[in-house]
């Protein structure tokens, strides 16, 4: 079934994935009488590229999680994501300084 | 095994449309928190030696950790002088200066006082104070510069000097007795509708100065209750009317820091990535501004974080017209400008519903009307620029799909020419001064204009930004005027009879008078008039079918390079006949 046919029956409500299936939940029209569905279609690699658009995923960060990790471990954790977030941090630094953002108005 | 942070889609595009719900505000400050433990964790790695500095470090590193372990160190962590200081605090040891490190020592002393962990440690005293961070400072008579603090969970004893009950160390909120040897941070708890919002009002900390005018040395005679007072007023209209803005805000920002403008009519705000959850403002005239102003800077301080976090930018050298500063800006400073303004955006598109006073529902349709229209296309110049990295384009994606969205929303004429004529002034004033184009290429045209050639067509001198002011260009009396008519128009009705005889014709929109009189001045002037050079496009803007009115809006740094070539020939200065001969 695709996109097109699943809208003309209705909104899309929702999209969930997993790795090779989209999850439409779609709000019935006339052709549903009311009933309220929950279909699942295999898609295509280009809709899946349009209609996924990070939607449901997390976005890494550049910031390692630190806080259930005692600070006395830390040093230990030399060859982790750490250091190469302290590296990347200290270039931060060294090209911006401490940063700042100021507003200055009069009339 | 460590993992990175991760922000949840939702939360990302939440922020990029300029708001941020609690959920998004949380993940923010978890992020801060480990940001702020690694820088800690960076400086330890380089506070090695005996130097009394970096032991003092070392000493309150190891009280962190114990902290840590009670769960008792959030707190810390969060506290925005924590980053300030950090900053300053790792910038300083990198070039392998390790002075100032022995600060955290008073930091986790705090941390520890306040959660009631025993501990003993030498402090740094500073000018007859031992300051701690987030609750206030003890004062201390003693010539060293070293004192011991020591806790057993109840009893602070200062240096054998006095002791203190631990509970009684916290910030002032005026409502507690005096307590012998110490000072609490003022702390302001304003309340609206059954909300609170706990803020401390931080005058004295060095390392959340963020290098601008002063702050006050010490509260005058009754400033601090006015400052009480402003807060809460500023608390009511944010939890009101702008909801949204107002209660992540009261979850993130823990620190005013009252800063002092220059001049009487000047305002300065200012935030810091490095210092999440701290906002400096100069007084602001009115609750409303305040209430502005907090929205504004706590844009910033969302941004900041998240751009800790992500990087939304790509390092680059290119710098970009910003419609709300006189100076080119890179591509973090502008995406920083433009987060802030779609936040103000939204608040006067708010407040232009609720405000009664026909000046106040002026400056709020003309404010809303003038800060919405350069989300977009600043947008979309820092996404043709390059400048952004692919989540930063998804986020500027947002951001135009948000101030489409304010756009659509009907504002009435007067409240719309009042906003185009004050940003089109704004972006002349930059174009002359920053617009940089190839001296040779507009000598040529010069020559062909007084040999009578045919113009040039499309094809126009190479121009470039160049961060120097290429042509000097004040923004005078009729810029401030331009704003002033909708920010203060009672100001503004007092002050427009000292505008000069075409500023004046200007403002009072006789726009063929104007034009006549800006152009008599460009032709009889031998020296360069660039004030006029405005006022004469600005006149033209003003005439429905006028001809030349958009060269003059787009080439006018060409247009006055050009006539700055022609010398004094009678004839060949109207500078009408110029722009007819380039279009």
């Amino acid at each position: 079934m695709s996109l097109r046919t699943l809208r003309r029956m209705g909104s899309v409500l929702d999209i969930l994935h997993q790795p090779e299936r989209l999850y439409l939940e779609v709000v019935p029209n006339t052709l549903f009488r009311g009933r309220r569905e929950l279909i699942q279609c295999r898609i295509s690699p280009p809709i899946l590229e349009i209609e996924m658009n990070s939607d449901g995923k997390d976005l890494r960060t550049i910031i390692p999680d630190l806080r259930e990790i005692p600070l006395a471990e830390l040093a230990k954790l030399g060859g982790s994501p750490l250091a190469q977030s302290i590296t990347l941090y200290r270039k931060r630094l060294q090209d911006q300084r401490v940063p700042r953002n100021s507003f200055q108005a009069g009339t | 095994m460590i993992t990175e942070h991760r922000l949840p889609w939702a939360e990302f595009e939440s922020l990029a449309a300029g708001a941020g719900g609690l959920d998004a505000i949380g993940s923010l400050r978890n992020g801060q928190r480990s940001l702020h433990t690694m820088l800690l964790h960076m400086i330890s790695r380089l506070a090695t030696g005996a130097d009394p500095e970096a032991a003092a470090f070392r000493d309150g590193w190891e009280l962190l950790g114990r902290l840590q372990l009670e769960g008792a160190h959030d707190w810390l962590l969060d506290l925005p002088h924590l980053g300030g200081w950090a900053h300053y605090g790792l910038a300083g040891i990198e070039d392998g200066n390790v002075k100032g490190l022995s600060h955290f020592a008073v930091m986790a002393a705090a941390a520890a006082i306040r959660s009631g962990t025993p501990f003993e440690l030498g402090v740094p005293v500073r000018d007859g104070r031992v300051v701690l961070p987030g609750l206030g400072f003890l004062e201390v008579t003693t010539d060293s510069r070293w004192i011991r603090l020591r806790c057993d969970g109840d009893t602070v004893n200062v240096g054998g000097h006095f002791e203190a009950d631990r509970r009684l160390l916290v910030p002032d909120d005026g409502s507690g007795p005096p307590v012998p040897h110490w000072s609490g941070t003022p702390l302001v708890r304003a309340v609206a509708d059954g909300l609170t919002w706990q803020v401390l009002l931080e005058a004295e900390y060095p390392y959340l100065d963020y290098r601008l005018p002063p702050m006050p040395a010490q509260w005058a005679a009754g400033a601090l209750e006015k400052w009480r007072k402003r807060i809460q007023l500023a608390w009511e209209v944010l939890i009101r009317h702008h909801s949204w803005a107002a209660v992540p805000m009261a979850n993130a920002v823990s620190v005013v820091v009252p800063l002092v403008a220059e001049r009487k009519n000047d305002r300065i705000s200012a935030t810091s990535p490095a210092a999440f959850g701290a906002i400096a403002t100069s007084w602001p005239p009115d609750p409303v501004i305040m209430a502005e102003t907090m929205v504004h800077e706590f844009q910033h301080v969302k941004l900041g974080a998240l751009m800790s976090l992500i990087p939304l930018t790509e390092p680059s050298d290119k710098l970009e017209y910003a419609p709300w500063r006189l100076d080119p800006r890179p591509a973090d400073a502008l995406l920083h400008g433009i987060y802030a303004h779609l936040g103000i955006a939204l608040f006067w598109g708010a407040q232009q519903e609720i405000e009664t006073d026909p000046d106040d529902i002026l400056r709020a349709r003309v404010q809303y009307a003038r800060w919405r229209s350069v989300i977009e296309p600043t947008t979309r110049a820092l996404m043709q620029a390059g400048c952004l990295t692919e989540d930063g384009r998804r986020f500027a994606d947002r951001l135009c799909v948000r101030a489409a969205e304010l756009t659509a929303v009907p504002v009435p004429g007067t409240a719309l020419s009042m906003a185009a004529e004050a940003a089109l002034d704004h972006r002349l004033t930059w174009q002359l001064r920053h617009q940089a184009i190839d001296v040779g290429a507009t000598a040529d045209l010069a020559s062909a204009y007084r040999r009578g050639e045919p113009g040039p067509g499309p094809e126009l001198p190479r121009s470039w930004t160049d961060r120097r002011d290429v042509r000097p260009v004040e923004a005078g009396l009729r810029s401030r005027l331009l704003a002033m008519r909708y920010l203060t128009p009672g100001r503004y009705r007092k002050k427009v009879e000292k505008a000069d005889h075409a500023d004046g014709l200007l403002l009072a929109g006789k726009s063929k008078k104007a034009i006549r009189a800006y152009r008599d001045r460009i032709i009889s002037s031998l020296d360069p008039q660039p004030a006029a050079w405005i006022g004469l496009a600005l006149a033209l803007n003003q005439v429905p079918d006028e001809p030349f009115k958009n060269i003059f809006a787009t080439q006018l740094a060409l247009i006055f390079d050009i006539h700055g070539h022609l010398g004094s020939e009678d004839g060949l200065r109207d500078p009408i006949h110029l722009a007819r001969w380039l279009t």
